[in-house]
Order: C-alpha cells, then sequence, then structure tokens
C-alpha cells in the first residue's frame, strides 16, 4: 500500500515535470514576444525590460524561474503585481465555486443514480436518466445564460451577475454542478447497474438481507467506484467550467482574470496559471488514485 | 425412505416461470412439482437450460422479475407458500430456513467486504445474536468447513482464497444460521475435480450435522450417485423423471435418463469414443411440442407417434416418468392412443 | 413409415444470427436511437445543402434592423448586427460540425493505428506505448489547448489538431483492449495455426471485430469535440469573426440575454439538440453492437 502511494506520487512528480517543460517551451515559442504588441517599443526599453522578466537569462535557469517561483514573477501586463498575489487574491472565490458545485454534483447525481438502476427501463430510470441526458447536453455556456433568463430575467427572482449575497451564488452553483450531476448521475446509474447484475448480489439476497442493505452494505461501494474515478477528470473539467461560469455571472474569481489576461497576452501570469492549475488536478488526479485503491481491495492486492 | 405420513418440508406443485424476452416467451420452469421430507436429500439433473436453477431461484423469488414472471404454481415451504409471501417475509426464510451456495464462487462473494463480515451477516440479518456472539460463531463455523488459520484468514477479503477454499466460505455461510435447507446449485461445477468431491464430502457431512434437507442442482449424473435420497431428471422446463437414486440407476425409463447415464464418462468402455447426447436442448419458445425430447431421442416413432399427447406415469411406487413414443419404448402400456 | 429424425432440424434448433444484422434490428427497435439518426442527418442537410440552393447571407449586416425577434422576417430574429439569425446558425453549424468531425477523424486516425499497433505486437512494444498514453492522459489537457490558443492565436488547423490530439487517447485504450481481448481468443489462434500472415489477420478478422467499439465511440467523441471547441469559441479563443460557430454565437446571447432571448435560445437548442442526438445515437449503437452490455432489465 505505502508501496503504492510512492510509486504514484513519483509518477506524479513525473508527470509535474512534463507539464512544466511543456509549458515553458510553449510559453517560448510564441511568436513575437510579449512586448512588441501595438506599439513600437524602443530596443533599449525592450532590453530592459526582458532583463526584468528575466528573459536574457539561459534557458535552463529561465526554465527553473518559470516553474519553481512563478508566483514571485511579476505579471507581464501589470508589472508591479506579482503572479502570486493575483492567483492567490482570485482563487478562493473560484474554489468556493468549485467546491459547491461539486457538491451540487454529488447531492443531486449519486442519489439519481441509485434511484434509476434500481427499477430500469421504468419510469423511475427514465426520468432521472432523461434529466442528467438533457443535464449532459446543455453545456454550462447554454445553462448559465438560460438560468439567466428565466430566473433573472424573466421571474426577477435572483440577481443575473455578482457573488456578494449567498443568494448569488444558487445560480452560478447550479449551473457549474448540474453538468456533473448529470455525469455522476449516469455513472452512478451504470456502475450499480453492473454490480447489482453480479452474482455476489444474489448470495447477498439470499442470506436475506433487505433491498436496502444490498445496495448500501453490497453495491454502492463497488457502483461508486467509476464516479470517484471520475472525479480526477471532474476536478480538470470544473476549472475549466469556472471559466465560463466566471464569465456569464460575471463573478470576480480566476476564470474572469484569466480570461482578461487572455486578451492582454499576459505571458507570465497565464503560464503562471497553467502551471498553478496543472499542479492541482495533477495532485487531485493522486487523492483520486489513492483512494480507489482503498475502496476496491483488488487493487492493493495486485501492489 | 423416510415414510412419516407428516406434511412434507417442502411441496412444490405445477410451478412455472416464463421469461419475457425479445425472441418471444420463453417457458423455462414448465409445471414443475416434487416434494422434500425433511432431512431428505433431492438431486435435480439436466443440462443447462433445462430449469433446474430457475426451479429453485423461482422458488426463493430470486428470478429477476421482469423480465421473468412466476405464472402459477405454489411452493410450501413448512405449510407456507413461498411465491405469495411479501418480501419481508420471504426475507425471514431466506438465509435463515433456506440457504443457497451457489456454481461460482469466484463471484458470489462480495469482493469489497472481508469474509468475516460476510459469514456473520446471517447473523446479523436475522438478529440471531450480537455482532460479538457471531464472530465467535463464524470462527467455529470456518473451523467446521475446514478451512485452516480461521483466525487470521477470517479478516481477508474472498481474492485472497482459492476457489475451493471460497466453496468453504460459501458452505460456512449458508449454514451458519442452521437452515432447514440448503440449495446447492452446481457447487462443485466451477471447481478442480479433486476438490469437487471434498466439498460434496463436506456438504454430506454438513447435513449430518445439522440434519437439514439438501436440494442438489447438477448436470452431472454422477455427482449425485451414492448422494441424493431422490433425483428428478428435468428437460426443457419439465421434470421427466423422478424417482429414488436406485429407481434412476438401475431402472431409468425416459430415453433422456439413459442418454445421461450414458454419457457419464466413467461407465464408458475405455478407447471408445465418448457418448454424446445428439443436438442441444431445445429453445424454449413458441407452441409446445407433444414431446420437447422427441427430435433428439434416439428412438424410432412415426408421425402419428410424434403428435401423440405425453403423460407423466407412475411406473412403480414413487417412480415416475413423462411417458411418449419418443421416450419409452413400451409406451403403449400406459397411453391409449 | 417409421424414420430417424431429420439431422437438419437439429441445425435448426440452434440457429444464431449475426452480429450486423442483430445489431441493426436492435437499433431500429430504438426508437430515440433512429430519431437522433434522422435528425443529424437533416442537420447536415440543412447546414451543408441548404444554403447551397437558398441565398443566406449571415454576414450582411443592416444596423437599423437589430434585435428584430424572431416573426416574418428572420425566422429566428436577428442579432445585436441586425444579421439573420437562421442563417448563422447554419453557418455556424457547418463550422461546429466540421471541426466536430474533422477533430475527430484525426483522434480515429491516430488511436486507431496507436492502439492497434501496441495491441498487437504486445510485450515491451505495448508497455511502452500505453506507459506512454498513461502519462499523457495526466497531462491536464484543456489547460494546453488553452495555452495553445493562447499563444497562437485564431488558427482552425491548430484547433483541430489540438483537440484531435487530446481526444485520441482513450481510442487508442479501447483499440488496444479490443485487440488484445481478440488476441487470446481461440479463432484468432486459429488463423495463426492455418498460417494467416499479420495484414491478412489483422484487416480480416480483428478491424471487423473493433469496428463496434470504435463505432460507437466515434459517435461519443464528435459532441465531446464540439463542446471543446464551443466552450473555446465562448472563451474568445476559438473561431474568430466574421466566421462563426456555435460557441461564438451562444457567447453573443449570453452576454444579451436581458434584451434578445432568441440569440441565445436558437443556437443554445440547436446545439443542445445535436449533441442530444449524438449521445443517443452512440448509446443506441452500444446497445445494438454489444448485447452483453444492453441495459439489463
Amino acid at each position: 500500500m505505502l508501496k503504492f502511494i510512492f510509486r504514484r506520487a513519483l509518477e506524479s512528480v513525473g508527470v509535474l515535470l512534463c507539464v512544466s517543460l511543456i509549458t515553458f517551451y510553449l510559453s517560448k515559442a510564441i511568436p513575437g514576444g510579449p512586448f512588441d504588441q501595438e506599439k513600437k517599443v524602443p530596443e533599449a526599453v525592450k532590453k530592459q525590460l526582458e532583463a526584468y522578466f528575466g528573459m536574457d537569462e539561459p534557458d535552463w535557469k529561465r526554465y527553473l524561474t518559470y516553474t519553481f517561483q512563478f508566483p514571485s514573477l511579476p505579471s507581464t501586463k501589470f508589472p508591479n503585481r506579482r503572479v502570486g498575489e493575483m492567483i492567490a487574491s482570485k482563487f478562493p472565490v473560484s474554489l468556493e465555486l468549485g467546491a459547491y458545485a461539486l457538491i451540487v454534483a454529488l447531492a443531486l447525481g449519486i442519489p439519481s443514480g441509485i434511484l434509476a438502476s434500481l427499477k430500469p427501463n421504468t419510469a423511475l430510470d427514465y426520468v432521472p436518466s432523461s434529466l442528467s441526458m438533457v443535464g449532459i447536453c446543455l453545456p454550462t455556456f447554454v445553462m448559465g445564460p438560460l438560468l439567466v433568463i428565466i430566473f433573472a430575467v424573466q421571474l426577477r427572482w435572483l440577481n443575473a451577475t455578482g457573488w456578494e449575497n449567498p443568494s448569488d451564488k444558487i445560480l452560478p452553483s447550479l449551473t457549474l454542478g448540474f453538468y456533473y450531476a448529470a455525469y455522476v448521475a449516469r455513472l452512478t446509474r451504470g456502475g450499480m447497474l453492473e454490480v447489482l447484475n453480479q452474482d455476489f448480489i444474489r448470495t447477498a439476497l439470499s442470506k436475506g438481507a433487505s433491498m436496502v442493505s444490498v445496495i448500501f452494505k453490497h453495491a454502492l461501494r463497488g457502483g461508486l467506484l467509476p464516479v470517484v474515478s471520475f472525479l480526477g477528470p471532474a476536478a480538470a473539467g470544473l476549472i475549466a467550467g469556472s471559466f465560463v461560469v466566471e464569465t456569464v455571472f460575471a463573478i470576480p474569481g480566476m476564470g474572469q482574470e484569466f480570461v482578461k489576461a487572455v486578451s492582454n497576452r499576459d505571458i507570465t501570469f497565464i503560464t503562471g496559471l497553467v502551471l498553478f492549475y496543472a499542479s492541482l488536478i495533477i495532485f487531485f488526479n493522486l487523492l483520486v488514485d489513492i483512494a480507489q485503491v482503498f475502496l476496491n481491495p483488488k487493487l492493493s492486492f495486485k501492489d | 425412505m423416510d415414510n412419516t405420513p407428516a406434511s412434507p418440508l417442502l411441496e412444490v406443485r405445477d410451478l412455472t416461470t416464463y421469461f419475457d424476452t425479445r425472441l418471444g416467451t420463453v417457458r423455462a420452469v414448465d409445471g414443475v412439482s416434487f416434494s422434500l421430507q425433511k432431512g431428505q436429500t433431492l438431486g435435480i439433473v439436466g443440462e443447462s437450460g433445462s430449469g433446474k436453477s430457475v426451479t429453485c431461484y423461482s422458488m426463493m423469488k430470486l428470478v429477476p422479475m421482469p423480465p421473468g414472471r412466476i405464472v402459477r404454481g405454489e411452493a410450501l415451504f413448512q405449510g407456507r407458500d413461498l411465491l405469495t409471501m411479501k418480501d419481508r417475509e420471504i426475507n425471514s426464510i431466506r438465509g435463515r430456513k433456506v440457504s443457497m451456495i451457489f456454481q461460482d464462487p469466484m463471484t458470489s462473494l462480495n469482493p469489497y467486504l472481508r469474509i468475516e463480515t460476510q459469514l456473520i451477516e446471517p447473523l446479523l440479518i436475522h438478529r440471531i445474536c450480537g455482532r460479538d456472539e457471531a464472530r465467535k460463531k463464524a470462527l467455529e463455523m470456518m473451523d467446521a468447513v475446514g478451512i485452516p488459520d480461521a483466525r487470521n484468514r477470517i479478516r481477508l477479503h474472498p481474492h485472497e482464497f482459492s476457489g475451493g477454499m471460497r466453496q468453504r466460505v460459501m458452505i460456512a455461510m449458508a449454514l451458519i444460521a442452521r437452515p432447514d435447507l440448503l440449495i446447492a446449485d452446481e457447487p462443485t461445477t466451477a471447481l478442480d475435480v479433486t476438490v469437487q468431491a471434498q466439498i460434496l464430502e463436506l456438504i454430506k457431512a454438513m447435513q449430518r450435522e445439522i440434519g437439514m434437507a439438501v436440494i442438489l442442482i447438477t448436470h452431472d449424473l454422477g455427482v449425485v450417485s451414492g448422494f441424493c435420497d431422490r433425483i428428478n431428471v428435468m428437460y426443457a422446463g419439465q421434470v421427466v423423471e423422478s424417482g429414488t437414486a436406485d429407481d434412476i440407476f438401475y431402472d431409468a425409463r425416459h430415453a433422456y435418463t439413459r442418454a445421461l447415464k450414458k454419457s457419464i464418462p466413467s461407465t464408458q468402455e475405455k478407447g471408445k469414443r465418448l457418448y454424446t447426447i445428439p443436438g442441444a436442448p431445445p429453445r424454449l419458445v413458441g407452441e409446445r411440442p407433444p414431446c420437447a425430447f422427441a427430435p433428439r431421442s434416439d428412438l424410432s416413432f412415426s408421425d402419428e407417434e410424434a403428435a401423440m399427447e405425453s403423460r407423466f406415469v407412475e411406473v412403480s411406487p414413487g417412480h415416475w416418468v413423462e411417458v411418449h413414443p419418443s421416450t419409452v419404448e413400451n409406451y403403449r402400456d400406459y397411453l391409449t392412443a | 413409415m417409421t424414420r430417424l429424425v431429420n439431422p437438419a432440424k437439429l441445425q435448426n434448433l440452434e440457429k444464431g444470427e449475426s452480429l450486423w444484422v442483430g445489431a441493426w434490428y436492435r437499433l431500429r427497435q430504438n426508437r430515440m436511437a433512429m430519431f437522433s439518426a434522422a435528425f443529424i442527418l437533416l442537420l447536415v442537410m440543412l447546414c451543408f445543402g441548404l444554403p447551397l440552393f437558398i441565398d443566406l447571407d449571415y454576414k450582411g449586416i443592416q444596423s437599423e434592423k437589430y434585435f428584430t425577434p424572431p416573426g416574418q422576417e428572420y425566422l429566428m430574429g436577428s442579432d445585436h448586427l441586425g444579421r439573420d439569425q437562421f442563417a448563422r446558425i447554419l453557418y455556424g453549424g457547418r463550422i461546429s460540425l466540421l471541426v466536430g468531425m474533422a477533430a475527430t477523424l484525426v483522434s480515429l486516425t491516430i488511436g486507431i493505428s496507436y492502439g492497434a499497433i501496441s495491441g498487437y505486437f504486445g510485450g515491451r512494444t505495448d508497455r511502452v506505448m500505453m506507459r506512454i498514453v498513461d502519462v499523457l492522459y495526466a497531462l491536464p489537457f484543456t489547460m494546453f489547448v488553452i495555452l495553445l490558443m493562447v499563444l497562437f492565436g485564431d488558427n482552425i488547423l491548430l484547433m483541430f489538431a489540438a483537440i484531435g490530439a487530446v481526444e485520441w487517447l482513450t481510442m487508442a485504450r479501447i483499440v488496444r483492449g479490443q485487440v488484445i481481448s481478440l488476441k487470446k481468443q481461440e479463432f484468432i489462434e486459429s488463423c495463426h495455426s492455418l498460417g494467416l500472415r499479420a495484414p491478412r489477420i489483422i484487416f480480416r478478422h480483428m478491424v471487423p471485430n473493433i469496428l463496434g467499439p470504435v463505432i460507437v465511440y466515434t459517435t461519443l467523441t464528435i459532441p465531446a469535440v464540439m463542446i471543446l471547441e464551443s466552450f473555446l469559441s465562448f472563451l474568445g479563443l476559438g473561431v474568430q469573426p466574421p466566421m462563426t460557430s456555435w460557441g461564438t454565437l451562444i457567447k453573443d446571447g449570453a452576454d444579451r440575454t436581458a434584451v434578445a432571448w432568441w440569440m441565445l435560445v436558437f443556437p443554445g437548442a440547436f446545439f443542445a439538440l445535436t449533441l442530444f442526438s449524438f449521445n443517443f445515437l452512440g448509446d443506441g449503437l452500444r446497445d445494438a453492437l454489444d448485447p452483453k452490455t444492453t441495459r439489463k432489465g
């Protein structure tokens, strides 16, 4: 078990290394440096700027600073602000949004998936399954504005934008969470159906276990494995999705900052952000993998 | 044979289970009747698809519904009909009065739970005792079924056991609540030949100890020899011959039973090709033929004879045979045209 | 009059049905899947065929007719620049579908060849190749695609390449898994024992058996790619004006929810329905082609 965690952690470090290298070389390969934008900058000023951002250093040194000290790098657009500060000031909002969305996804997805798996091909199945199909086919950038039209523009129950009142947080969390709730529901249904059709469920029933006990004691653990392994990609997806949701609802988080940085071509900030999010995703994947081994005794036996 | 006039432990009458599939309604179990006395052993023999397992699953209401559906019949266990019971009632029977073990011990144990958790479950479900005592009983049971080092191995997960050991765990689990009836569905089919005999011997020994009745489902007539008091031979969802072990082994009447006997490898002459029954079991869809075995019978009969209705006849006391020109040579003794 | 049983009768007892015939039958039974297939066909004809026959102006700015609600003049209203929304949806659909299919094709080609080679040769080759896929899997690709689009600007070819490069991994795994399980099966072993050469075994005996999962996954990849494209376009990283895709249309609509609901609802509906259809068709195909995983009941 420990051996597995160690090996898996080592792997993550390797992947991180790949990510940092790719990011570094991509940012180096930009056609035209970050400073030749609208107006022509005098050569001397450009030299000075490049020195300030450490661009006159050899590659290996630049790589090391870009990778390991990116938080202390100044933003190319706002040289008096550091990348780390920008991330630290905006990330908590995005994290909060992501956490709510994840709660929505699991709280809606798992129960409806279980429900659908109990009586396959009946109304109890079709209703949640169709709903989750709708969820999957309404990406956040359609869902969000649609919710705004209904609840903010037409019904005027909630604000269309903002992140101040607790009620402001409802629409964005639902928007971001619903898509994943739909996915979780589908995965739960599939996983549960697979498990419920296995022989050991029949064994449990033959022992006199009630359906409730069969579901929660015998089936859920195996049935939720697909959901657990989906949490890795879901974390990555939630981050990307938060970019959209924050734009739609004008939420002052990382996503909005990112979109601004894109139009400003703020290279140090964007590469820093990519590195930051990439490490976050990789770390989350590591956690998910370890959780899976804990849940599935067969896996731990192999290592 | 036990001749007590008291009501039998289990009495199945006209049990009929259909499956609705895309290709039509499959008559998986088609009017099966039999009875079982306390402590007795019944063998149910037939090819795969003959309905022997579905018969038992139907009794215990373990057939997935839909697509399965119990059309009619009753299964009186200690005088109460299992088929009309509510979920709560049948749950109180399953695992406590009637236990089951299954063909594949690899898949029949929950891979996510420790052996201990699964072993003590019947005791906890039926509130027979508390958790601590249940643990003690589980250890005793593991000893009884011959699992060495029970104290340590009870903490393991199923995949850490061999196939034979898992089947022992299954038996321990099925018998821990001391049931009145054990249904063993091909308990040795998935196991090595050497282990097969051990498992059968174990079931026999446990039967002697607990005094339960046993229904042994198998496709191997060789397995039931010397093990069962009575044997039902099933074909195409129906019982085609039923009698004591002696009736079946020394006085088999039905062509199918004889063919089954002929195809036991150990009874065959060395150096000759193994005998197999020609053809495959029929699909049980569509109109019911007068006799399902007719296409595979090695007897000769005319078209008119093939169209005759078959009858279930008691040829000697307690020995019943489905009589038809394609199944019994001297059918004229029992059928009138 | 007596006779033994006719052997032909015995054969009739167990008549199997071919995989494809059975699959087609099962697919036809699935009404949702058939509707979906019809919708996709109709959509492709509308997006690619209709502009050939009717003059649909998707760029023409008529500033005095901005924000016209759906009605006689504009079937689906006009946008903030007075452009015909219906025409724009069809043209946007062209781009979205094209990106979806082209990128899927890219991922298909890479994925199948990679997976087939890895699975067929097995051993060390397989281990190394699959290790590479594992590492690539762990990379946060959306981030890279975003970075690529930010750094290199709007370039639709780059978008194909980037998206295709993300999506081939799963395909490679599926194909490899299929090839490996096929290799172990008796009928492939019997091919080897008959002395058939590798190409013949691969194309004659393996490809037809791999086709099922590949078709299923393809129908599911197209919508995934379309979502990714629209996502990028929504963030302003994808298709740039005057070209348009459903993503940009939805973005335009999302910015004007308070004044022109039709600018969001119509492109959104087209997009959602298309995703819906591909997903349903994919599910239907999976159920049809793999009877084992069919929804059990």
